[in-house]
């Protein structure tokens, strides 16, 4: 169900509170799991990362506001920590890296769908190439997990299984190395 | 480039020995604001563990030939973990062959002959599970669960090869842990294969397994003949008579020098069995003046 903001009352900060086992929580699998788990993982720590950061910059510049950004503060930093230890200890930096690539791509791709200045909807199409080109030399399936990005159409396609001669096909057509 | 007469180690408390007490004295001043002791990390360490999470689950496979029966989950694990651990070796000995580049060898230290012979034997390692595992209708691009563990446990060898502070001794030092843990899993392999009925597999891995012994026993002997230098100036009998030992199958020792039983000259004694692994005073390519062990 979705989130209605005028309707839920929400929580307050003060009884926004977690436990070491609220903050711990068991991460996904690197071998197992979507890669769209990992893209939802990093996206959803920088958001929160950056909710922490803002807050802190605001304060900063805004003395009246420091006890009350303060309190906001140190529950999304907890958020941030739950979030960020989804990622497993076995993900090298690497494979985080990537799937940092990966996230970009997607959040672009989104923007660029919902652009309607055709000349920054060109803009944002050329930063998901460079996005994309980034993602390139991904070091194993470890990271796609299956998925094969074509750049141009922003869509993203499961790939079928790989047959020996080591590529893939995608379900619109498009063929790409799924090394 | 400070050299070594220039650099302090300040890490021991004994830098500063009038500021230790003080220290000391303030871990017991300040006591742990929280209850709680090992036991109870270690119950939190044991109640995550019980909660069923695995780090992954094994490949399916499909063997090609309908008359080949799918082999058992743990084989494909373990034919996994040793692919991904040979396709390391080969970086690994690609690392090592620039420390050797950089720094040059010592007197019956490695050549770059001796180091690019046992990167290729890991490159064809690493080519033959990867025949076998399509063989037997596993995906070679896959990383099977013993395989990330092996990963993971074995990132530290990657950070002191890829550093380039670490000498060339150093590094070898490092590819001793890779080539005794490599040792002990190619037996493994070769008895899981045997004990599933695969003995023609058996055999094959067998064959891998001497040449890792002979890797092993080169890498043994190179650093012994680096620490030898660097202590003594010469290589100690001890390092040889151990090398021979060993050579021998002999038990473990007390911490006591080896007792030869009758030896003509030193050089018949640590007599590589293998042509290509001779050791002699030799200079690498780019090592103008031979080094001392570094």
């Amino acid at each position: 169900m979705a989130l209605d903001l005028l309707r839920t009352k929400g929580t307050p900060p003060e009884r926004q509170t977690f436990t070491w086992r609220d903050l711990v929580q068991p991460p996904y699998s690197k071998l197992d799991d979507d890669a769209f788990t990992r893209v939802r993982v990093i996206l959803m720590n920088g958001i929160e990362s950056e909710a922490v950061r803002f807050r802190h910059s605001c304060a900063r510049m805004n003395a009246s506001l420091q006890q009350t950004l303060a309190e906001v503060r140190r529950v999304e930093q907890h958020q941030q920590t739950l979030v960020n230890w989804l990622n497993p200890a076995d993900q090298s930096p690497l494979e985080t890296t990537i799937g940092f690539e990966q996230v970009a791509i997607e959040v672009t791709a989104s923007v660029v769908r919902s652009e309607p200045d055709p000349y920054l909807a060109q803009i944002f199409r050329f930063g998901l190439l460079e996005d994309f080109d980034h993602r390139e030399g991904s070091p194993s399936q470890t990271v796609a997990a299956g998925w094969v990005w074509t750049p141009g159409t922003e869509l993203a396609a499961a790939a079928e299984p790989i047959p020996a001669s080591g590529k893939a096909k995608t379900r619109n057509g498009h063929a790409r190395s799924a090394s | 480039m400070k050299s070594s007469s220039e650099r302090l180690n300040r890490t021991g408390m004994s830098t500063a020995p009038e500021l230790a007490q003080e220290l000391v004295g303030g871990t017991r001043s300040t006591r742990p604001s929280s209850e709680g002791n090992a036991e109870a990390i270690a119950n939190v360490r044991i109640a995550y563990s019980k909660s069923g999470e695995l780090i992954g689950s094994i490949p399916p496979s499909a063997p090609a030939n309908r008359k080949t029966t799918a082999p058992a989950p743990i084989f494909l694990d373990k034919l996994g973990e040793r692919l991904a651990f040979e396709r390391s070796g080969v970086r690994l000995y690609d690392a090592l062959l620039s420390k050797l580049d950089a720094f040059g060898t010592w007197e019956n230290g490695p050549t770059r002959a001796d180091l690019e012979e046992i990167r290729n034997d890991e490159l064809s390692h690493f080519t033959m599970l990867r025949d076998v595992m399509i063989e037997l209708g596993g995906d070679p691009t896959a990383i099977t669960p013993s395989a990330n563990v092996h990963a993971v446990a074995s990132k530290g060898l990657c950070a002191v090869l890829s550093d380039p502070r670490t000498t060339l001794s150093q590094s070898l030092e490092t590819i001793l842990v890779a080539e005794l843990v490599d040792n002990d899993c190619w037996e493994n392999l070769s008895d899981l294969a045997l004990a599933i009925g695969k003995e023609e597999l058996a055999q094959t891995f067998h064959d891998a397994l001497d040449e890792e012994r002979d890797h092993l026993r080169r890498v043994r002997s190179w650093l012994g003949a680096a620490l030898s230098q660097t202590a003594t100036g010469d290589i100690d009998e001890v390092f040889l008579l151990r090398a021979e030992q060993r050579e021998n199958g002999a038990p473990p020792r007390r911490a006591e020098r080896p007792r030869a039983p009758k030896r003509t000259t030193r050089r018949t004694a640590a007599k590589p069995k293998r042509a290509s692994a001779k050791v002699s005073p030799k200079k690498t390519p780019k090592s103008s003046t031979r080094s001392r062990a570094r």
